[in-house]
């Protein structure tokens, strides 16, 4: 055997001695609770024999959340193929008389195994109702990420749970620009009545930004974002989000606002380094020499170093 | 009462049943359309809780023959667990048990499988509440059971997926499909299936229409070059049908655009160079020729002079694009919120001489068209 093979089977060996003992302190129960939870974080996940101490200590309900959450994590890599153990996983979730803990542990795992486990896979109709189930409970953040994992499977109640906060905000869960962002996961037209009112009145300015972002899908707001693109008393973000928008809808017209804005005096100039990064990396269009020349005048006039880069960027290229 | 646009959702549902208490299945078929005005403004979300609340009714208010297209359309393309198994309960309130149908019901179980979902037909929206919940896949198991011996052909391919220990089915599921099987796997009483047959809607439209109503009307396409639909159609047999690059149906657009490209093929290989091929676009707000080009290359498409992805210039254009071809397709903020798979052929007068619409067209049949609008 060569000396490096050698190697690294001692290395696999000291690795599995190091884990038997994690695994041992972690099902200790004379060892206090830092411990035993310092020696989860060693020990991997359950196997053989080890899975039902740890199931039972997931169902000892004189164990603290924190080491119960701990033995639940622990079975990860047995919800692939476990139909069982998913099920098992899916009724703590419901439970709302558990430990906030445990459910946010068994929450992040079902959905970690979302892909990759045919188990997980017979039992998603009932994992998403337990989902739609969660948004109308208290916790915060079970709420909050069951609203991110439903948008992320474009689901129809959690959308219609997000549009009802966006138009009446008695009966948001969350701010309005992070409702925005999880409705970006399936832009239909129903919700873009919600983006344009919120453009135009917004309940913040992460709301607007968010909402003229997504409003790339909607040809009809082309002339919105052209004009607040151009608006000068417009916050030099709002503005550059608005003209990337518009690149999405119309690539001429926003290619001619874009350089409008480069060339002109007054534009900030940290503005125009986005811009020009913008057109450097979605426009496709040659360069022209009118440009460039009056770029390489804006390289020696400028303070800013990102826009001396972008300029030299943007030049580069062909 | 009369349905329009401005209907609410609670007033649509009280409607449907209304309906739903009178069997009146005519009056729900009739609303299926596309371009019913109903449907006019209203996003993806909305027409679907419609279109799955009134397949649903079929089930219990019977299946009309005028409705059975619309059925089958959900059934083969649709990825929606809700309006599949809508259509899939749908077909249980047919007359009769139809063996045509059963690949339908197999192929709408490969649709949704992998993300099925736990819906409801018990009230209109779906809630948090589980009362009357079922899933996309029971759905369509039990209209494969109720169709007994009728389904048989289509028993080898279930067993085949019974034994696959990868199939994404749970305990329960795979217990229902294992009856189902034993449920069909009988000798049907008068054996009459005949699974090859195309089911294909293909109309002979009648219309005197010609193409000189639209022959002005401008278009873009994948390369930018501007030209109108009477210089690329004029005096040639066409092969024209509709796709949108956002289109989130895989069955639908994509595959659209990956048939026209199989077809192109077989167009070339059969020496008609001649015969015009194109795709326009119900999107021509959003789809610019750099999509459209991108889109139809990584779909296999060959660009050619005969053959071109075309965008109408403006909306009083795409309107008569629209009603020449009788498109069915609806909008709502500008923006495509169903539609279902359409493709004609003009004749070198310009007319219409077949239109092959909502199911997959047979390749054999649409070339069978071309030929006879060549001859004609």
């Amino acid at each position: 055997m060569s000396d490096y093979k050698a190697q690294q089977l001692a290395k696999l060996e000291a690795t599995r001695h190091k884990r038997a003992a994690a695994v041992r302190r972690f099902f200790d129960p004379g060892l206090d609770e830092q411990s035993r939870l310092a020696a989860a974080r060693q020990s991997g996940t359950f196997v053989d024999a080890e899975v039902p101490l740890a199931l039972a200590i997931v169902d000892d309900p004189t164990a603290t959340p924190l080491l119960r959450a701990s033995a639940l994590n622990g079975l990860f890599n047995r919800l692939s193929s476990d139909e069982a153990l998913v099920a098992r996983f899916i009724d703590l979730l419901n439970a709302s008389s558990e430990p906030r803990e445990l459910r946010l542990v068994a929450l992040a795992t079902l959905q970690a195994s979302r892909f990759g486990s045919s188990a997980m896979a017979g039992l998603r109709p009932k994992y998403l109702a337990s989902l739609r189930k969660l948004i109308d409970q208290d916790d915060d953040d079970l709420r909050r990420h069951a609203l991110e994992y439903l948008m992320l499977e474009k689901d129809d109640y959690a959308e219609q749970r997000l549009l009802d906060g966006l138009n009446d905000p008695a009966k948001a869960f969350l701010p309005p620009e992070i409702a925005i962002q999880l409705l970006a996961n399936d832009l239909h037209a129903d919700a873009v009545p919600t983006l344009r009112a919120i453009a135009r009145n917004p309940p913040s300015a992460a709301a607007r930004k968010e909402a003229l972002r997504n409003l790339a899908t909607d040809a009809e707001s082309a002339p919105l974002l052209a004009e607040t693109a151009r608006d000068a008393n417009e916050h030099p973000e709002i503005r550059h989000v608005s003209a990337v928008a518009l690149h999405q809808i119309d690539p001429g017209l926003a290619r001619q606002i874009m350089r409008e804005l480069i060339e002109a005096d007054a534009t900030d100039h940290e503005l125009k380094a986005a811009l020009l990064n913008s057109l450097a990396h979605l426009d496709a269009t040659p360069r022209d020499g009118a440009l460039t020349a009056k770029l390489v005048e804006l390289a020696d006039a400028t303070d800013s170093e990102d826009l001396k880069s972008m300029i030299a960027l943007f030049t580069s290229k062909p | 009462m009369t349905l329009g646009p401005h209907t609410t959702e609670a007033e649509f549902q009280a409607w449907v049943d209304e309906c739903r208490r009178n069997n009146d299945a005519e009056s729900l078929a009739a609303i299926l359309p596309e371009t019913t005005p109903l449907f006019r403004a209203r996003g993806t979300r909305q027409l679907t809780r419609m279109r799955g609340y009134v397949l649903s009714s079929f089930a219990t208010a019977g299946l009309p023959a005028s409705a059975v297209a619309f059925v089958l359309e959900e059934l083969e393309n649709g990825m929606m667990p809700y309006t599949v198994a809508a259509a899939a309960r749908a077909l249980r309130g047919a007359p009769t048990r139809t063996a045509e149908h059963a690949p339908f019901l197999l192929r709408a179980l490969r649709n949704i499988s992998l993300h099925d979902d736990a819906i409801t037909f018990e009230q209109y929206r779906t809630t948090s509440d589980d009362a009357g919940t079922t899933r996309g896949v029971h759905e369509i198991l039990a209209t494969i059971a109720w169709m007994g011996p009728a389904a048989r052909s289509i028993a080898p391919d279930l067993r085949r997926l019974l034994e696959r220990e990868d199939a994404p089915y749970d305990r329960a599921t795979r217990e229902k499909l294992a009856a189902t099987v034993e449920c069909i796997d009988v000798p049907a009483p008068a054996a009459k299936t005949c699974c090859k047959k195309s089911l294909a809607v293909v109309e002979q439209p009648t219309s005197p229409q010609r193409l000189a109503e639209i022959a002005d009307v401008e278009a873009t396409d994948q390369d930018g070059v501007r030209v109108t639909l009477g210089e690329h159609w004029g005096g040639h047999v066409a092969i024209v049908t509709f796709f949108y690059t956002r289109c989130e149906n895989p069955n639908k657009c994509s595959r659209t655009v990956s048939r026209l490209a199989a077809l192109q093929e077989r167009v070339a290989g059969l020496g008609l160079e001649h015969v015009r091929i194109a795709a326009l676009t119900y999107d021509p707000a959003y789809d610019t020729p750099a999509l459209m080009k991108t889109y139809g290359v990584h779909r296999r498409f060959h660009f050619a002079a005969n053959s071109r992805f075309l965008r109408v210039e403006g909306r009083s254009a795409l309107e008569r694009v629209r009603a020449f071809f009788e498109l069915g397709v609806s909008y709502a903020e500008g923006i495509v919120s169903q539609h279902r798979i359409e493709l004609s052929v003009l004749g070198t007068d310009g007319r219409i001489t077949a239109r092959f619409s909502r199911l997959q067209w047979d390749e054999d049949q649409v070339l069978a068209e071309v030929g006879r609008a060549l001859s004609g």
